[in-house]
């Protein structure tokens, strides 16, 4: 039967039909001609078995009585009978006693096989023939035996008959048939067809949203309903899934995204530590190629001592964040990752995020290092921002000011602060940061208490990294306060306090120095060993405040005179010295003139004019092997000798 | 003569007895079987209450006994036959001297002869002998209270009634 479920639902149905029709046709058209023909044939048989049984009996006494003529008298009965062609009348002992036979009919032999069956039977049907054995009997004695041939030609009317029918039949059993195929067609077959195709166009996807329309309000109606129903169901569950399909894949790409985008290795095991999946940044963290990642353990990927707590969180599934390792990569070089152990509800993996820390943690050291270094600054720090806002200071601004942080923070300088001096020169400052990128100097500014504090104060341009527009500004505030009071003390240490001019200490010091400067090896030095003439005069009479400016305004006369470089010390009284630390030996007369004759003139001191004159000692020296000692001695003599001439003069010596 | 030849003689009729296998049968034996078949076509009037066909051979002892052989165990119309001389249903007689025996028969017994003109003399059924074959002759008027088949009629010369 597998052929059938090969078949098209139309020959299913049609075949069938056929067959059942074919088969109830054939039989019954069979069974109709088998009838009629055993009908006709045991008719004609009976008939002529009747007919040649009354012959038969009419036949006795011709055959007892040997009369021929009468037999073929009464054989010519069978005249009465069209169907009969011959017959003969045979005696018990085999003699043809008498004969009829039908005008125009030429009567057959019988076969072999027919004598056999006449003799068994009484009885043959040949094809065109019937041959019959009729015995003659009186009282149970058989005289005599009559052997009729029946022509069948009756038989053709039959088969004429039963073709004729069979045709009419036939054409009824057509012609039914295709009504019922057209109304099998029309009501199963055709829906069903529509139906089909309906819905092979939807599975091909040929069709978008057509229904099918119901053929009749029947089963097969319902059925294209019911079809129609479950597309458009279908339908709107396409667009729902659809739209849950691209909302998936929307996500699903976002998530792809971000673990292919975040920096963290993101690493998944499954319980026995096997690596599954991975994402990019797991080679870069590891750096090894992901075809080294695939398949080998996790615990694999670390070297490292404290490798515990993976093979922990492995086997007891404990979770963990934010532990960090050092390890050595791939390369032996040490990194430091940050871990992070997830257990994920899928088939019991877990999850590892890995994240570099190596350079933010050194980073973090050096931001800790700044901001200790920020914090713990003896100088000051001040940041603001490009709108002059502070943004931060550290806690030396407010020791230096006076002003906390809090009164700092978030506010402008110039609101805070006083300002004096920084006010004044913020715009040259803010010029030069601008042109050159820093501006220093020293500033006063005021105290939260009042007194002025000296700064030493650096100004820097930091440009933000993001936006180069945006820059900060950083004041590195110096305190100048302890240097100013040593410089103070230094100066009184090695100064005169009633000119100005440098002592005896500044004088040895500097003296001292200029003997082991080898740069001025090759030049000469001088010492003017100087002593006023007629001061004390001077000082008895007008009193000590004109003897005071008197000395002031020799001091003066005497620094116009000098270089630099040179050197004009007050050792006591009216004795001043001229150093001249390069110098040669001609020129050292001239000098010695000008200052006798510029100290000659007139100190005009409150409306008196009042004289004093100065004696010179040098000593000049061409290599400086001399002592310091002996040279302020040597000088000190030539004073004297000059002072003994007769003053107002200057002696020089000199030594080699 | 033997009895199964007899039976043969029945059983071989209808080839006429000028055939030259019935030539060996003499004319009694054949005469006998004639009477005996003559019976069959004959229907008697008061054919139902007979219970035995009586046949009469009163003059011939030789065709009696050839009768009585060939009768015996055979039955006509189930009646069983018997040959004797009370009640004759059929009488057959071979001297003119038993023409009597007709009348004394009344018209029950079927009268059977080889007399010549015996149809004339009051006799329904003559056997006559026409180029060496028995054919019967029979006057219709003079049939008594019986019938006569007309199968037999048809090999019969009939003479009298109303043919």
């Amino acid at each position: 039967m597998n052929f059938l479920n090969n078949m098209s639902l139309k020959s299913k149905l049609i075949l069938p039909i056929v067959i059942f029709t074919g088969i109830i046709f054939i039989s019954s058209q069979g069974y109709a001609f088998f009838n009629a023909f055993e009908t006709q044939k045991e008719n004609l048989v009976n008939r002529v078995s009747v007919l040649t049984k009354g012959v038969a009996y009419n036949l006795q006494a011709a055959i007892l009585f040997n009369d021929s003529l009468s037999a073929t008298e009464v054989l010519d009965a069978f005249s009465a009978d069209s169907d009969v062609i011959r017959v003969k009348l045979y005696t018990a002992n085999g003699q043809l006693f008498a004969m009829y036979e039908r005008e125009g009919a030429t009567a057959p032999v019988p076969t072999e096989k027919e004598r056999i069956e006449i003799r068994e039977n009484k009885l043959s049907i040949g094809n065109e023939h019937i041959f019959l054995l009729v015995p003659i009997e009186i009282e149970g004695d058989t005289i005599a035996q009559l052997r009729v041939i029946i022509s069948k030609d009756s038989f053709q009317q039959l088969y004429n008959s039963v073709l004729t029918n069979s045709s009419i039949f036939l054409v009824l059993l057509i012609v039914s048939g295709m009504v019922l195929y057209k109304t099998v067609d029309k009501f199963i077959v055709g829906p069903v067809y529509n139906l089909n195709v309906g819905m092979n166009a939807f599975i091909n996807r040929k069709q978008k949203g057509g229904n099918i329309e119901p053929a009749a309000d029947d089963e097969i109606g319902d059925l294209v309903r019911a079809f129609n129903t479950m597309l458009d169901r279908l339908s709107q569950r396409e667009q729902q899934v659809a739209y849950t399909l691209d909302k998936l894949e929307e996500e699903k790409s976002f998530a792809n995204e971000v673990v292919e985008t975040v920096k963290h290795a993101l690493v998944v095991v499954d319980e026995k530590g096997v690596i599954v999946h991975f994402n990019g940044a797991t080679c870069d963290v590891f750096r090894c190629t992901s075809a080294f990642l695939k398949g080998i353990h996790f615990v694999d990927l670390i070297d490292s001592d404290d490798v515990d707590f993976i093979h922990q969180a492995l086997a007891q599934k404990l979770e963990f964040t934010d532990r960090q390792i050092w390890n050595n990569d791939v390369f032996k070089q040490s990194q430091l990752l940050q871990m992070s152990c997830t257990k994920l509800t899928k088939r019991r993996q877990i999850l590892f995020s890995i994240q570099d820390i190596t350079e933010v943690d050194a980073a973090l050291s050096k931001q800790r290092l700044a901001a200790g270094v920020f914090e713990n600054s003896q100088d000051g720090l001040m940041v603001t921002d490009q709108d002059d806002v502070i943004t931060m200071v550290n806690p030396s601004v407010t020791r230096l000011l006076g002003y906390s942080q809090e009164a700092l923070l978030g506010k402008k300088p110039v609101d805070t602060f006083e300002w004096q001096q920084f006010c004044s020169l913020m715009p040259t400052i803010k010029e030069s940061v601008t042109q050159y990128g820093q501006w220093q100097g020293e500033i006063w500014e005021k105290h939260l208490f009042g007194h002025k504090v000296p700064m030493f104060v650096k100004v820097s341009r930091i440009n933000s990294r993001e936006d180069h527009d945006r820059c900060d500004f950083v004041y590195i505030l110096s305190d100048l306060s302890s240097v100013k009071e040593m410089e103070r003390l230094e100066y009184l240490a090695h100064h005169d306090s009633l000119t100005g001019l440098a002592n005896r200490a500044l004088l040895y010091r500097v003296l001292d120095d200029s003997l082991k400067d080898e740069r001025e090896a090759k030049n000469g030095l001088a010492l003017l060993y100087l002593d006023l003439d007629g001061f004390k005069l001077v000082n008895d009479t007008y009193g000590h405040d004109a003897g005071d400016e008197v000395l002031k305004q020799v001091a003066e006369r005497l620094l116009s005179q000098v270089r630099s470089k040179d050197l004009v010390a007050r050792l006591s009284g009216d004795e001043f010295v001229v150093l001249l630390t390069s110098t040669d030996k001609k020129s050292i007369p001239v000098l010695a003139d000008r200052l006798i004759s510029l100290i000659n003139q007139d100190v005009v001191y409150r409306g008196r004019v009042l004289n004093v004159g100065a004696s010179i000692g040098v000593h000049y020296v061409d290599k400086r092997s001399l002592p310091m000692d002996e040279l302020i001695k040597a000088a000190d003599t030539a004073m004297y000798k000059a002072k003994s001439q007769g003053k107002g003069q200057f002696v020089l010596s000199e030594s080699n | 003569m033997s009895f199964n030849r007899l039976i043969l003689l029945i059983s071989l009729f209808g080839v006429g007895f000028a055939s030259p296998a019935l030539a060996k049968f003499t004319p009694q034996q054949v005469k006998a079987v004639y009477i005996y078949r003559i019976a069959s076509f004959v229907h008697w009037t008061r054919d139902a209450q007979m219970p035995v066909i009586n046949i009469c051979v009163p003059d011939d002892s030789e065709i009696r006994e050839i009768l009585e052989n060939i009768t015996k165990d055979k039955e006509i119309r189930n009646k069983p036959i018997l040959v004797g001389s009370q009640n004759c249903d059929v009488l057959y007689i071979s001297k003119k001297e038993s023409l009597n025996m007709i009348d004394i028969s009344q018209k029950q017994a079927i009268s059977i002869s080889d007399i010549h003109d015996f149809v004339e003399l009051g006799g329904v059924i003559e056997l006559t002998t026409l180029g060496g074959r028995i054919k019967p002759k029979v006057n219709l008027n003079n049939v008594g209270e019986f019938t006569i088949s007309s199968n037999f009629l048809r090999v019969a010369d009939i003479v009298g009634g109303d043919k």
